[in-house]
């Protein structure tokens, strides 16, 4: 792979940040729906990551038969009332497009219908989840599952890199440290969407070099195992690898420790299952 | 067929009620939660049941019914509700919505609506009830619980005509609770309902209305002649064998039907599959007529119960005798 290719920038869609990251692959955020079609248009499949939107519920969310097979990834507040979503399920199913949503409770009963719909969801796990318990009971659903439904994210994406995961699955949300670097209208980089909102950037487009990429991801990559190199708190849970929180110093016992364990547990069964078969 | 108790609420206390008993014990509080429903449709798609059928206390109540009855509808399910009729405009404004969501609705949805005599309800349930008729009647299937020998059915065949319900009527008899003091048809009161429902057979064969025999009418308070009349109105449907249904309530217990619900309740997480949980009520009602075969002594020297063209009865009914003659000992309930 190219060097470049294993950064990807976060932009809005503007045709100066389109030109300015060529060579590299993006993930492009656009502002409405009818941007869609000119993004996939200026950008090419190769480079193009994902088209990440923004919106508050799926009600109203409709996927054209042309963006089927584009990687698009939505950004809700929630579902909506299902029977506002039945119209487009079609659409829905029948695409590469994924839902993600907070993790709260609600969310987290919307993922599980709307994946036995065989809606391609997901979940924002991250630090200020709290709802542990219920999300242990989806994981069990989705994993033990007797019926066909669609597999949620991020359970999924641990299962299926589950062999080669060191860094649990936040790269699904575009916000892992030294890969993802997220931009601003004006160019302006910062290296994750927390930070661009509170404008703590490092640098801009217009000096790519002065960015520093290879160095930002070795920084990054330090930070990220810095934890597991004292011999307590994350550095000796079992489910380090998949856990893309690592936060252990801050609250002890450590709220996300069942929960991932679990995760961690399931990814095990489903891939001593995938070997059990082959 | 399972059932499954969206609610235990309810608008109406009709003095035959089955579900009181359920209802007394809980407060009315339990919805079924979504977790549960995409659980127990998953459960039937594996076990090939491809029936929903929604009842409560009264289910429209619950507060996701329109999208509950959408989701079954949307997996392939068809949806049978077990409604009074009762029920506030933004159910039925949800119900348009159901309807216009999938337009072949009318075949896949169907509601059984249970209808009290006019003459004996409050006519502010009434007015609700012929509302709910006016709109939906064409997916209506009436239904009549009879509890008193002295019932008509005269206000049914109103109904079936002004509101172009289907032209079927489901008789039930009110069977005894167990346990629990409701109002209920005696063995010897059924000659009598047979005797009235008979009455009314010229009538609804004229009026093209097939009679559905819910489950406990013994076969043999029907003489030949009134087999005869019974299979032609029926349109060649009737039959005197107990369903083995099960029961779920909100709280995701299952029990195998209303008279028996304080009997080897488990919770539907206890079973493997469909078929393990319909195989244990069905076993429930075999040791309880291991026991006894039907509500007469004579049932278990009975052809018609050998050949499996009468149950003998109502469980309940048995269960009630037993338990009076100080029997019940001899089961592990
Ligand atoms: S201790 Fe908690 S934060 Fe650390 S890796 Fe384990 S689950 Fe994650
Ligand atoms: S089984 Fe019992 S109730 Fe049924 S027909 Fe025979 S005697 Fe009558």
């Amino acid at each position: 792979m190219k060097s470049e290719m294993k950064y990807v920038f976060v932009i809005p869609f503007k045709k100066e940040l389109v030109e300015k990251t060529r060579g590299f692959k993006v993930a492009v955020r656009a502002a409405e729906a009818g941007e869609i079609d000119r993004i996939s248009a200026s950008v090419s499949p190769k480079a193009l990551h994902c088209i990440e939107l923004v919106g508050e519920s799926l009600a109203g969310v409709e996927i054209k038969k042309e963006w089927r097979k584009l990687p698009l990834v939505f950004r809700l507040e929630k579902a909506g009332p299902l029977l506002d979503i039945i119209p487009s399920l079609p659409g829905l199913s029948g695409s590469m497009a994924r839902f993600y949503f907070p993790a709260t409770r609600e969310n987290i009963t919307s993922a599980r219908v709307l994946s036995s719909l065989m809606v391609k969801t997901g979940l924002l796990i991250g630090e200020e989840t709290s709802e542990w318990e219920a999300l242990e009971d989806l994981l069990a659903y989705d994993s033990c599952g007797k019926v066909a439904h669609s597999a949620v994210e991020p359970f999924l994406r641990v299962y299926t890199g589950y062999k080669s995961l060191h860094d649990g699955y936040d790269e699904l949300y575009l916000d892992r440290e030294g890969v993802f670097f997220h931009c601003d209208e004006s160019g302006n980089v910062a290296l994750s969407r927390e930070a661009l909102r509170k404008k703590d950037c490092i640098g801009s487009l217009d000096d790519l070099p002065g960015l520093d990429l290879d160095g930002r991801a070795l920084a990054a990559r330090v930070e990220r195992r810095l934890p597991l190199a004292k011999f307590e708190g994350c550095a000796v849970c079992r489910a380090w690898r998949v856990c893309a929180v690592r936060k252990s110093e801050k609250d002890r016992p450590c709220p996300r420790k069942k929960f991932m364990t679990a995760l961690l547990e399931a990814a095990e069964e489903v891939n001593r299952n995938a070997d059990d078969n082959i | 067929m399972p059932n499954i108790l969206l609610t235990q609420k309810c608008v109406r206390s009709c003095p035959y009620c089955f579900a009181r008993k359920q209802m007394n014990e809980n407060d009315g509080g339990d919805t079924l939660k979504w977790e549960d429903l995409v659980y127990l449709a998953d459960m039937f798609a594996q076990g090939g049941c491809k029936e929903m059928r929604f009842l409560g206390g009264e289910p429209t109540l619950h507060p996701a019914f329109s999208d509950f009855v959408a989701y079954s509808l949307q997996r392939g399910f068809s949806v049978t509700v077990f409604t009074s009729g009762i029920m506030s405009d933004k159910v039925k404004a949800g119900l348009r919505r159901v309807y216009k969501t999938f337009p072949g609705a009318d075949k896949d949805l169907s509601f059984l609506c249970n209808l009290n005599d006019p003459e004996v309800s409050p006519p502010e349930e009434t007015k609700k009830v012929e509302e709910f008729l006016g709109e939906f009647g064409a997916s209506v299937m009436p239904g009549f619980n009879i509890y008193r020998k002295d019932f008509s059915l005269d206000f049914l065949f109103r109904y079936i005509e002004n509101y172009k319900l289907r032209r079927s009527i489901r008789l039930g008899i009110t069977h005894p609770i167990f346990k629990e003091n409701n109002s209920y048809i005696s063995i010897p009161g059924m000659k009598e309902v047979t005797e009235r429902i008979m009455g009314y057979v010229p009538r609804l064969i004229k009026e093209d209305v097939a009679p559905s025999l819910d489950c406990g009418f013994p076969l043999c308070h029907f003489d030949d002649a009134q087999l005869g009349l019974l299979y032609k109105a029926s349109r060649g449907t009737g039959k005197f064998t107990c369903g083995s249904p099960v029961d779920i309530g909100p709280d995701m217990m299952a029990w195998a039907c209303f008279p028996l619900s304080g009997i080897r309740r488990r919770s539907v997480y206890e079973f493997d599959s469909y078929r393990e949980m319909m195989d244990y009520y069905r076993d429930l009602g075999r040791d309880i007529r291991k026991e006894s075969a039907g509500i007469y002594e004579k049932c278990a020297a009975c052809d018609w119960l050998k050949r499996g063209l009468c149950g003998g009865g109502c469980t309940a009914h048995i269960l009630k005798e037993m338990d009076n003659s100080n029997r019940l000992g001899a089961l592990n309930l």
